[in-house]
C-alpha cells in the first residue's frame, strides 16, 4: 500500500492540536473557533478509517489495559480476542503481562504505547498522533520513534510534533501552521537543518518584538 | 455495542473507586444500625425496624446515585475521558447513555442487594414479606436513577459541582411537590395554582415514588398508579438524556 506521513509543525498555539481535533470532527461546522475559518478547505476525516493517539493519556486509570482494549473495541463496534490484544501489545512493544494491571500503574511510555495499540484496533488506514513523543525519556523516545517508523510502512500517519529531528525522519509531507493559518505545505526538505530553517521562518506573532526587548535588557 | 462497552467500563471503574467501597461499608453500618430498632415496640411489632430500614435504604440509594454521578462526571471533565471515545463514530446520545447506565446499573445492584437483605431479615424475624414494602425499595431505586439522570442532564450545560448541587436541590423540591400542590389547591389563587401545576408536571416529581405509608400500613396500591409510577421515571430519564445529548453534541470536544 502506498502510504505517506504528514507532519504538522508550528509554534505553541499555532493550531496543530486544533487542526487534529478538526480532522476528528470535534468542532461543529458553525463553531466560533477563529482558526476554523482559515481551514474551510480541510475536511474532517472518516472516523471509521482512523485511529487517534491523543497528546496526553486520557484513559480511565482505574481500568486495566485489557479493559481499555475491550472498551475501545466496543466503541469501534468490533470484537477483540485475547490473541488480538496480545498481538497488538507485542506490536507496540508492550509487555502482555501489563494488560492485567490498572493503567494507573503504567509509566508514561507504557501509556503512550497502549494508546497507539488502542488506535490500531480494527486496523485503521490513518493514524492521527498528537505530539506522541513529548515528555518521554530518551529510552521511551527511542522506542516510540522506532514504532512510528515501523507503522509508517503500512499506515498513513498524521503527526503533530515539536521535535524537528524526528519530524524530518518521519515526514513525507510537511505542513507548517502559524497562528492558526496554514502557511506552508510541501514535501520534506532535503535535510533536518533545512526543516529547522523552515520552522523558524514562522514564529508566533509578537515573537520578534519579544526578541528585540530581550536583547535590549 | 458502544453503549454496552461504555456501561461496563463505567461500572467497573466506579466499583474500583475507594469512595464506592466507603459507601458500601456505610450501607452495612446503616443496616446494622437499623437492627438496633428490633427491641423497640411502638404498638405494631417491628414497625420501627421497617421504617428505619426504608428510610436508610432511601438515603443510601440516593447517596450512591449522587456520588456515582459526581464521580463519573468529574472524571469525564478532569481526565478528559470523552476525547478518545469521540475519535470513533460514537454519538453524544450513546456516550451519555453508556455513562449513565454504568452508574445506574450499580444503583440497581445496590437496590437488589437491599431487597435481598430485607427478605432474609424479614424471613428470619417471621415478618410477612409484604409486596408493597418491597415495591417501595424498588421505587427508591427508580427515584435514585431519576435523580442521577437529572444530574447527568444538568452537567450538559453546568459544571459538575453545580450539576450535583442543583440535582440534589431538585430532588428536595421534587419530594415536596405533592404537598405543595395540595396546599395551593386549598389556599392560593388560580394563577399560583397554575404555576404550581406547571412545576408539578414539568419538574422531576419525586413525590410519586413515596408509598411508604401504604407499605408500612400494609395497604394495597392501585394497578393504574403502579403502572404510572413505574413508567414515569423511564420516560423522564429517556427525555432528559435525549435533551442532554442534543445539548452535549453542540459542544466542541477536547478543549
Amino acid at each position: 500500500m502506498d502510504t505517506s506521513t504528514l507532519i504538522l509543525l508550528g509554534h505553541n498555539g499555532a493550531g496543530k492540536s486544533t487542526l487534529i481535533r478538526h480532522f476528528l470532527g470535534y468542532y461543529r461546522r458553525e463553531s466560533d473557533h477563529p482558526f476554523l475559518k482559515t481551514w474551510r478547505d480541510i475536511q474532517p476525516l472518516d472516523k471509521q478509517k482512523l485511529g487517534f493517539v491523543p497528546e496526553l493519556p486520557w484513559l480511565d486509570a482505574q481500568l486495566t489495559g485489557r479493559e481499555q482494549f475491550q472498551l475501545m473495541a466496543g466503541l469501534k463496534s468490533c470484537r477483540i480476542s485475547r490473541d488480538d490484544m496480545a498481538h497488538l501489545t507485542q506490536r507496540v512493544g508492550l509487555d502482555t503481562g501489563a494488560l492485567d494491571h490498572p493503567v494507573s500503574h503504567y509509566s508514561k511510555g507504557m501509556k503512550q504505547r497502549l494508546l497507539i495499540a488502542l488506535a490500531l484496533i480494527n486496523e485503521p488506514m490513518v493514524l492521527l498522533l498528537d505530539e506522541p513523543l513529548s515528555g518521554l525519556d530518551p529510552f521511551g523516545h527511542e522506542q516510540i520513534m522506532s514504532l512510528l517508523l515501523a507503522l509508517k510502512a503500512d499506515k498513513h500517519l498524521i503527526i503533530s510534533t515539536h521535535q524537528l529531528d524526528d519530524a524530518w525522519k518521519l515526514a513525507d509531507q510537511i505542513w507548517v501552521l502559524q497562528n492558526g493559518v496554514l502557511v506552508f505545505q510541501g514535501p520534506r526538505p532535503d535535510s533536518a537543518d533545512a526543516l529547522s530553517q523552515l520552522y523558524f521562518r514562522y514564529p508566533p506573532h509578537g515573537a520578534d518584538s519579544v526578541h528585540r526587548n530581550a536583547s535590549l535588557c | 455495542m458502544p453503549v454496552i462497552a461504555l456501561t461496563r467500563a463505567t461500572a467497573l471503574s466506579l466499583l474500583r473507586n475507594g469512595f464506592s467501597r466507603f459507601l458500601f461499608i456505610l450501607a452495612c453500618f446503616f443496616m446494622a444500625g437499623a437492627l438496633l430498632m428490633l427491641s423497640f415496640d411502638i404498638g405494631v411489632r417491628y414497625r420501627l425496624l421497617e421504617n428505619t430500614l426504608l428510610a436508610s435504604q432511601c438515603f443510601l440509594l440516593h447517596l450512591f446515585a449522587w456520588s456515582f454521578g459526581f464521580d463519573v462526571l468529574k472524571k469525564n471533565t478532569a481526565e478528559k475521558l470523552y476525547v478518545l471515545p469521540f475519535s470513533t463514530s460514537l454519538s453524544a446520545r450513546s456516550w451519555l447513555l453508556g455513562r449513565f447506565s454504568g452508574a445506574a446499573i450499580l444503583v440497581v445492584g445496590m437496590g437488589l442487594l437491599f431487597l435481598l437483605v430485607d427478605t432474609v431479615l424479614f424471613a428470619a424475624l417471621k415478618i410477612d414479606i409484604f409486596s408493597v414494602l418491597m415495591l417501595q425499595v424498588l421505587l427508591y431505586v427508580a427515584s435514585a436513577c431519576l435523580s442521577l439522570a437529572v444530574i447527568f442532564f444538568l452537567s450538559c450545560f453546568l459544571d459538575v459541582l453545580s450539576a450535583l448541587i442543583y440535582g440534589v436541590v431538585l430532588w428536595i423540591i421534587g419530594h415536596g411537590l405533592d404537598e405543595l400542590l395540595l396546599l395551593t389547591d386549598q389556599q392560593f389563587e388560580p394563577a399560583v395554582q397554575i404555576l404550581v401545576q406547571c412545576f408539578y408536571y414539568l419538574l422531576p416529581n419525586f413525590s410519586f415514588f413515596d408509598i411508604s405509608s401504604q407499605a408500612l400500613n400494609r395497604l394495597p396500591i392501585e394497578t393504574e398508579k403502579l403502572v404510572f409510577i413505574l413508567t414515569y421515571p423511564l420516560i423522564y430519564i429517556v427525555v432528559l438524556l435525549d435533551i442532554g445529548a442534543a445539548i452535549f453534541s453542540r459542544k466542541p470536544i477536547g478543549q
